[in-house]
């Protein structure tokens, strides 16, 4: 990892811990729903710091370079792509989905795979 | 943003114009109005409770009301509020445990913003306190069918309906109708590309049913949607997505995953069985649950929540409406997406 980004997650990691420490406890009613979106964010933007990029399971949908969303999506309305010419589509698309949810709700994750 | 930080429309200091314009449309020879309290909740419009008192006319007597009113940012999928009104009256008609259709306006004149006026329902609507009510296990059974019977009661109003003109054409396909929608949705307004969204999309496309009955579907029949006051239903609300559809729509709606709040052994909208939400339908309706077409239209369900949840993520990041809970609402897409990648697994592996 980076300098950078170790400096991140750092910051993102003691500024979470802070906040559940001192701030949450104080907070009651519609704040506290906000408060716990607050948090929900800092978690998933921490999370996304650690992990490595989705799109890198639809590699070897396209010609081997970097995924091409756009044009992925494009093929798959077209019906140029699908279950035929690619039969593992759907697993490739399935993994990508996982490690989008490893980073923005992995209890999600643990709860279907449970 | 907190209730406190938004511009209301009804002033309870001014009710005067809302009176008189409420005394013409009731024929009344007087309407006091009072108490007035803004309630919680309504995450589109306002909701206001309305003590009145009405004097001569048809609805001469007390009353306890409810005036609800469009956001300044209405949702562009959602009917505006006298279509709104007119479904909700059919719904009365046709005996559907609905909140009495009052009165509805869509003159800025009268409070300041369209409105309708309905009889108040008591009792609480969240779904996750629904289901994770301690008493669940003794009336979630009995509810769960008391709604299936509901519904089969709202897809006894059939086309065509002259009051119901507004709906348009029924659609001759409604599956491949919703599809065709979906897809419209992500190219006016998305910035990014969805591909397994689209694998979705297009399955649903290559695997759509034939629809032979085509009803008024809710459209937003779920957990949340209704009401339920010590474990019985008092009504169930928000009619602005109703429309011509397959009946299979809003069964699959209601037991998609995505609106079981968690409690996903409850396979009825997190509350009860299937069997009972089916068997509540079948003893209303004409013409019964295909309980093998369900699954497909419950996929169909997840991805038309992963596109409404795209949509709220976009009203954030195109910079029209900075909220983080519409931000968070645009990332859940991806657990719509891959319930509906699962599903599709599971009926791909029985089809062998």
């Amino acid at each position: 990892m980076a300098e950078a980004s170790k400096t991140s997650r750092e910051l993102l990691e003691t500024a979470l811990k802070t906040y559940r420490a001192e701030i949450a406890p104080e907070l009651s009613g519609a704040k506290r729903y906000v408060g716990a979106m607050v948090a929900n964010a800092v978690e998933i933007a921490a999370r996304a710091l650690e992990a490595g990029d989705p799109t890198a399971h639809l590699a070897d949908l396209g010609d081997g370079g970097a995924p091409d969303l756009a044009a992925l999506a494009a093929a798959i309305r077209s019906g140029e792509i699908g279950d035929r010419t690619h039969p593992r589509l759907r697993e490739a698309l399935r993994a990508y989905v996982r490690a989008k949810l490893e980073i923005s709700n992995p209890k999600f994750l643990r709860s279907r795979e449970s | 943003m907190g209730l406190a930080d938004r511009a209301r429309t009804l002033d309870p200091g001014d009710l005067g114009t809302l009176e008189a314009w409420l005394a013409a449309e009731l024929g009344a020879a007087r309407v006091a109005l009072g108490p007035v309290e803004l309630l919680a909740g309504g995450a589109i419009g306002e909701n206001w409770r309305l003590g009145a008192e009405v004097e001569g006319g048809p609805r001469a007597g007390e009353h306890d009301w409810v005036l609800r009113t469009d956001a300044p940012s209405g949702v562009s999928l959602s009917h505006e509020k006298h279509q709104e009104f007119a479904c909700l009256a059919a719904a009365y008609e046709a005996g559907v445990a609905v909140p009495e259709p009052v009165a509805q306006s869509d003159d800025h004149a009268v409070i300041g913003a369209p409105f309708m006026i309905t009889g108040f329902a008591s009792g609480i609507a969240q779904g996750r306190r629904i289901v994770r009510d301690p008493d669940i296990a003794a009336f979630g059974e009995a509810l769960t069918e008391r709604l299936g019977a509901e519904l089969a009661r709202i897809h006894s109003i059939r086309p065509p309906r002259a009051d119901l003109a507004f709906l348009g054409e029924p659609p001759k396909h409604p599956a491949l109708a919703q599809i065709e929608t979906m897809r419209r949705h992500l190219d006016d307004h998305l910035a990014e590309a969805h591909p397994a969204l689209e694998y979705v999309l297009a399955w649903l496309a290559a695997n759509a049913p034939a629809s032979d009955l085509i009803v008024l579907c809710h459209s937003d029949y779920r957990t949340g949607n209704y009401m339920v006051e010590k474990g019985a239903l008092t009504a169930i609300l928000d009619w602005e997505f109703s429309h011509w559809g397959d009946p299979h729509e809003d069964v699959g709606w209601f037991c998609a995953r995505c609106w079981r709040f968690g409690a996903d052994e409850r396979e009825a909208g997190g509350i009860g069985s299937r069997q009972a939400f089916y068997r509540g339908y079948d003893g209303v309706s004409d013409s019964p649950i295909d309980p093998a077409i369900v699954p497909y239209w419950e996929i169909m369900a997840a991805a038309r929540w992963a596109v409404v949840a795209l949509l709220q993520g976009e009203r954030h990041s195109s910079g029209r409406e900075e909220s983080l809970e519409l931000l968070l609402t645009g990332m859940m897409a991806s657990e719509m997406e891959y319930d509906a990648l699962c599903d599709i697994d599971a009926l791909e592996a029985a089809k062998g």
